[in-house]
């Protein structure tokens, strides 16, 4: 057993004291240590943006974040969006939109949106895109996500009308 | 998955003299630590062994932008991507360089890694490098005797390496002041988007005088050769009327002095090519920048 080093994180407004292994990962400590599953691992290298959560307000890859190096900061995940029961503009344009489809990338994909709008309430569409480039989704084509964070954004920007579905 | 980072001890030390003690004590065991977004993924996939990491984003001198007495700019080594992506300073003098920040990687990774690790990696293809060859940054190492600094053009030795030697640490990264008349941009070709390595990156530095002529050409190529490198026949051939005979004969200089390897990513004919056509659009994209002086 490895020796433990005692970190104090804020996540989604609750503040937990953890012993933390130096190898964990800030992925590690909320998906193991706190049960909290909604973030995903997809790739482990900072490739799929999947195990994005908003450290201190900006999204990162948790997998690439030492849990010790997250002692003293504020930690969003997916299951901080909805606030009192009620879910997250965000998520209600995911819903309205038809922006889920299997769902693995989506809670990153919502946190990088969280992020983007914080700094930015009325994206572009190019500006959206830039925001989620790095999150990968292989079921959508990223039409109905785009369209859905634009929904939920100040924005009066829509995206391109794209074909109808056959 | 079994993607779990096996180094043995991590230390955070507050200061620099700490961090240089650690790093001469661990020798090649230890590794520095600044937004782990290379390191990390290294250590998982490909095998890197490092026994101690040494993080040095605590040490506050390594971190921050602040402005410099001949009103240039330091940028501190673990200055994240994003913060000078969007540094108001960066934008309004250098925006060449908050333009090369902003190529890279994904806003997650942009918050994550730093500047001095984009440059202390030594990858040929660093898209900040380029641009802090055009706006002839500096680099501020420290080490146990002292502080040296040394220009970005001879900062560069070889792929991953630079003329830093063990013991030593880049503390930050000194941008002079943007003359009267300068203008620079970055363009990096690669077939995506967002998330990609250059293929080829070519940033170009321009001071023009009052009626357009151009006194001074700075031209720096990424993913050509071993190390990111400047392109001076296509700086002299930049300097006087730039038109499209001028323009032309740079972006021959350029293609020429280039020496790229054909990999994966593309052949080296193909790269020389390319290194052509993003001059010219690197020239048009800096004459079309308003100037804004620091």
């Amino acid at each position: 057993m490895r020796d433990k080093t005692e970190i104090a994180v804020l996540v989604n407004g609750m503040r937990h004291v953890l012993g933390v292994t130096i190898n964990d990962t800030l992925l590690d400590v909320l998906r193991d240590h706190l049960g909290l599953t909604g973030t995903k691992e997809g790739c482990a290298a900072g490739d799929c943006c999947a195990c994005t959560v908003l450290l201190d307000g900006r999204p990162v890859n948790s997998c690439l974040v030492l849990a010790v190096e997250a002692d003293g900061v504020q930690v969003t995940t997916i299951e901080g969006l909805a606030q009192e029961g009620k879910l997250d503009p965000l998520q209600e344009a995911f819903v309205q939109e038809g922006a889920v489809q299997c769902g693995f990338c989506t809670p990153g994909m919502l946190m990088s949106a969280k992020g983007l709008l914080r700094v930015n309430p009325k994206p572009s569409e190019a500006e959206v895109r830039k925001g989620i480039a790095g999150n990968l989704c292989r079921c959508t084509g990223y039409v109905r996500i785009v369209r859905a964070i634009l929904r939920a954004s100040d924005s009066t920007a829509v995206c391109q009308p794209v074909a109808r579905e056959k | 998955m079994e993607k779990y980072l096996s180094f043995r001890e991590y230390y955070a030390p507050a200061t620099q003299q700490e961090a240089l003690q650690l790093l001469l004590e661990n020798g090649p065991a230890g590794r520095l630590l600044a937004g782990g977004t290379d390191l990390l993924v290294a250590m998982r996939d490909k095998g890197l062994g490092a026994e101690r990491l040494i993080s040095i984003k605590k040490i506050s001198d390594f971190g921050g932008i602040g402005w410099m007495p001949d009103g240039g700019v330091r940028i501190g080594a673990t200055t994240t991507l994003y913060e000078v992506e969007h540094s108001a300073a960066v934008k309004r003098a250098w925006p060449v360089l908050s333009q090369a920040a902003g190529a890279i990687g994904s806003v997650q990774i942009r918050n994550l890694g730093t500047i001095g690790g984009n440059v202390a990696n030594a990858s040929p293809a660093a898209d900040t490098a380029p641009a802090l060859l055009v706006l002839d940054a500096e680099m501020e190492i420290v080490s146990a005797s002292g502080r040296k600094i040394v220009s970005a053009d001879r900062f560069f030795t070889a792929p991953g390496k630079t003329v830093m030697e063990r013991g030593e640490i880049l503390a930050a990264i000194r941008v002079p002041p943007s003359a009267t008349g300068a203008r620079a941009a970055y363009v990096k070709f690669a077939p995506r988007q967002a998330m990609d390595i250059a293929v080829v990156g070519v940033a170009v530095a321009l001071k023009l005088d009052g009626d357009g002529r151009c006194r001074e050409a700075r031209v720096a190529l990424g993913a050509v050769g071993p190390t990111p490198m400047r392109a001076r026949g296509a700086e002299a051939a930049l300097v006087g009327e730039i038109d499209e005979r001028s323009v032309e004969t740079a972006a021959r200089e350029a293609s020429a002095e280039a020496k790229p390897i054909s990999d994966v990513r593309a052949s080296g004919s193909y790269r020389r090519h390319l290194v052509g056509v993003l001059i010219k659009r690197a020239v048009k994209l800096a004459l079309a920048r308003e100037h804004a002086a620091a």
